[in-house]
């Protein structure tokens, strides 16, 4: 597509039923193009030997999105992953067949960029960082995902779930610069990390602030209430923390954060440390550094975090 | 160009040649959020006008941060951006309305937008439509009920928004001060099921069934209930819903308030075939979400609880309720599905964001977003009501002279203090109250009026405040680590000002920059006077305690 007026684009294409209501930029030839070149791959070349969609797919979705070319090879590893991964980052185990019991719930893959990310890309992760304000940044990366599945990934078009949540418009986070939770997997080197999860569950730390193993017990509480205590098999899980509270769990010195949690839940509920024990449990920071504030969001059952 | 256009007189229009070049212009106009929005065509602005009775003038309101005012011209400007089909338009004027409604309510300070737009927690703005207008303008309510997602749904969430965004300034890092944020801040709408075995949710809230209605409620996003999509006993549902609704963590076991429980379209019909109904629900709801003191010890520390007055409760009602009452508790249903579902979307607590109740005007069938024609007649391109709200602002010799005006000579200064929240901890607001007790000794040249409100944000405590404050030569606020308390005493800071009354500002470090800004929004471009502390300063028993006093009393001499 060449520059055209907007309304004539618009009205030949907004009540297509790939798109999902909210808006979209036109998608112009150069744009298209830029965006193909920047990886060096042909654009018609498949994304992946499931062969959905190809490059100038997942180009055409960026363009959309409003993805700059420079941020476009993040959100085509974040979909290169989920093509490649639908099981862990879907919840669904092929392009049409659900997995579990779960499969028509709230889940939406979600795009964690790595802290390496956020700083070579110079990213917003201060406050609102799972709504990122900045035009062409974190959002338009979890847009151009949101996007290519609803066009090219027939399963998640067809089958929707009872409720979704709001990040099914755009779900993606980008970790903080240079603070890390005190945790192994978080400084295992990835640029883009992947899973299916629900939507994002704020919780407010600020009455057990500065002290971790109260901290922990409202967490490890809020993974108990989520998956409502049933030992299913492990699941991914997301852990957002603001820096205030990375801080307050660093300076304890009190080891990996998911012994922590999982010490917490058998405070709480006997035996159910082994819940929080078979989480993939990926704990980021983000957000502003205000108050004690975590998110955190799970996944189905047999979902798990993939990393490029 | 239709005749109807006409109406945009008001508005400048330029025609950027492609889309291109206005998404530039917009981007560099700060009107975009993160996602993209569509250029605002006068056709289009006139085809959403032409959709409502109302003059585009007609002011809904003033939204904050800005305190602009929201036109319905001005909105209609989003809601082309945002893409919304002219017959959702009035479902928009409404949802604004409802945001924009000062009506407090028994618990609290109703919708409180200006709390919204600051505040340190996640929830977004939620906008329910009823059933009825809902079927009519053809919004999704079988699948991905709370995504937010369709030709109508997502557009009338976008819009409000955008309304937020451009007319009312709230942005993130700036103004606003959700820490983590939630995707539903892009845009939340949401439509109740026509086949809901209960009456709509503006029926339980007092409107006739007959009229259609939006509902605007502020909430974090979904907490889906583990259900396993089993149609399980009513009991079990409702005591599996109850833990979610208690969860640690949430504002509503903090601080009460409201919180929205969303069932499907199974399980309210489940739950009708026993014999239940929604004000059932609700009230069995109440009694069991809710924790004994003891759980809450193992969670919270007892000043936390101490703050949010919970002792109070515990001691009349033996255990701590996550709501006031069952009326806290609002049902929709929407989705369908195969199995059961269920989710709990807590609210803000006692602040604000409770739910409010609009009438709609008879809605008619949607027409398409944007007519056949191929002409392009011109994108709004200067409508930011921003701009035309920056040249209010007082002049700084109006001010100087009626503080002159005020000042009795040798007789000691009347300073009004006041603490935002009886919080002991090295914040702002808590300094506020070691403060008054250390001014109180420089009797020779201060006479202290000390005023504290655990809940500023409600409207009597403000007024009371504003009352005060009129008696006084000069006004010492505290502010800090909460952007909804923070807003509304900056902005009180802002019109003391305004008013001639000298203000100094006691900041906790970090937010003295968002202070700036917010007075800035408020079109208050002179600094304002700050003392900034450290948060993490112990409680204030050393001679650090001694600077603080000075800097005070320097800031009161220099104004």
């Amino acid at each position: 597509m060449t520059e055209i007026q907007f309304s004539s684009w618009l009205t030949s294409y907004l009540r297509s039923p790939v798109l999902d209501g909210w808006p979209v930029r036109p998608a112009t030839l150069v744009e298209v193009d830029s965006l193909v070149a920047v990886l060096g791959l042909a654009g018609e070349e498949p994304i992946s030997a499931a062969g959905t969609g190809t490059v100038r797919d997942a180009a055409v979705c960026a363009a959309m999105a409003g993805c700059p070319p420079a941020l476009f090879p993040l959100a085509f590893s974040a979909i290169k992953l989920i093509v490649e991964h639908p099981k862990e980052t879907l919840g669904i185990t092929d392009a049409r067949s659900p997995a579990g019991t779960e499969s028509a719930a709230a889940y939406h893959p979600v795009t964690v960029l790595s802290s390496d990310s956020t700083r070579a890309n110079n990213l917003w992760t201060g406050y609102g960082a799972l709504s990122s304000p900045v035009p062409g940044e974190t959002s338009s990366v979890g847009r151009t995902v949101s996007l290519f599945l609803h066009r090219s990934v027939s399963g998640y078009r067809d089958r929707p779930p009872v409720f979704g949540h709001p990040g099914r418009a755009a779900y993606a986070v980008a970790s903080h610069q240079t603070l890390s939770m005190a945790e192994l997997r978080s400084r295992v080197p990835y640029r883009v990390a992947c899973a299916a999860v629900g939507g994002p569950r704020a919780l407010y730390l600020g009455g057990a602030a500065g002290q971790p193993s109260l901290m922990a017990r409202i967490i490890a509480n809020g993974f108990l209430t989520a998956t409502c205590g049933v030992p299913l098999a492990p699941r991914a899980a997301l852990l957002i923390v603001n820096p205030t509270t990375a801080h307050d769990f660093n300076a304890a010195g009190s080891g990996p954060l998911q012994t922590l949690l999982a010490d917490a839940a058998r405070y709480l509920e006997e035996d159910s440390q082994e819940l929080i024990a078979a989480l993939d449990l990926l704990p980021i920071v983000a957000g502003g550094a205000s108050q004690t504030w975590i998110a955190f969001a799970v996944g189905p059952p047999g979902s798990a975090w993939v990393f490029d | 160009m239709s005749s109807s256009a006409n109406k945009l007189s008001g508005l400048k229009a330029s025609v950027p040649r492609t889309y291109s070049e206005w998404y530039s212009a917009a981007s560099a106009a700060h009107w975009l959020d993160g996602l993209p929005v569509y250029p605002a065509e006068e056709e289009q602005v006139a085809r959403l006008l032409n959709a409502t009775d109302r003059a585009p003038g007609e002011v809904l309101g003033v939204v904050p941060p800005a305190l602009a005012t929201a036109t319905v011209g001005a909105v209609a400007v989003q809601a082309a951006m945002a893409g919304c089909p002219p017959a959702a338009f009035p479902v928009v004027l409404a949802a604004v309305r409802a945001m924009l409604d000062e009506t407090t309510d028994v618990v609290g300070p109703g919708f409180n937008l200006e709390g919204i737009q600051a505040t340190a927690c996640s929830c977004a703005p939620m906008v329910i439509v009823s059933p009825n207008a809902a079927l009519q303008l053809g919004m999704e309510y079988r699948c991905a009920a709370l995504a937010s997602e369709g030709a109508v749904n997502a557009p009338i969430g976008r819009t409000v928004r955008l309304v937020m965004w451009n007319i009312g300034g709230g942005r993130p890092g700036e103004t606003d001060m959700s820490v983590i944020g939630n995707p539903g801040k892009y845009g939340w709408s949401v439509a109740e099921h026509p086949l809901s075995p209960w009456e709509p949710l503006h029926v339980s809230r007092g409107l006739p069934r007959i009229m259609d209605a939006v509902t605007m409620f502020a909430c974090d996003s979904p907490h889906e209930v583990a259900l396993g999509h089993e149609i399980r006993s009513p009991l079990e549902v409702v005591t599996r819903i109850a833990n979610t609704v208690c969860q640690a963590g949430s504002l509503n076991m903090y601080w009460g308030g409201q919180a929205l429980i969303v069932l499907n379209l199974n399980l309210a019909r489940a739950f009708a075939a026993e014999g239940w109904g929604r004000s059932d629900i609700a009230g069995c709801l109440y009694e069991l979400a809710r924790r004994t003191p003891a759980e809450c010890n193992d969670f919270y520390d007892a000043k936390m609880m101490q703050f949010f007055d919970r002792p109070a409760w515990s001691s009349m009602l033996r255990t701590v309720p996550a709501v006031f009452g069952p009326r806290d508790l609002h049902i929709v249903v929407t989705g369908e599905g195969e199995g059961a579902a269920a989710a709990v979307c807590p609210g803000w607590g006692a602040a604000g964001g409770h739910a409010m109740t609009v009438p709609l005007p008879s809605v008619r069938k949607p027409e398409p977003f944007l007519g056949q024609s191929e002409e392009v007649s011109g994108y709004i391109a200067d409508a930011d009501p921003l701009l035309s709200n920056v040249a209010a602002d007082d002049a700084l010799g109006v001010r100087s002279s009626i503080r002159k005006a005020r000042r009795r000579p040798g007789v000691p200064l009347r300073v009004l203090l006041f603490g935002n929240y009886a919080q002991a901890d090295g914040s702002a607001g808590g300094v506020m109250q070691w403060l008054e007790r250390h001014l109180r000794m420089q009797s020779s040249v201060i006479d202290v009026t000390w005023y504290s409100s655990q809940v500023p944000t409600r409207r009597e405590p403000v007024e009371s405040l504003q009352r005060l404050a009129t008696l006084c030569d000069a006004v010492v606020l505290g502010v800090g680590l909460s952007g909804s308390r923070s807003w509304k005493i900056a902005i009180d800071a802002v019109q003391f000002e305004k008013s001639g009354l000298p203000t100094v500002l006691v900041v906790t470090r970090g937010y003295e920059e968002y202070i700036g800004n917010l007075a800035r929004a408020a079109a208050f471009t002179d600094a304002l006077s700050m003392v900034v502390i450290e948060p993490t300063d112990p409680p204030l028993e050393t001679g650090h305690s001694l600077k603080l006093v000075e800097a005070i009393l320097s800031a009161l001499q220099g104004i």
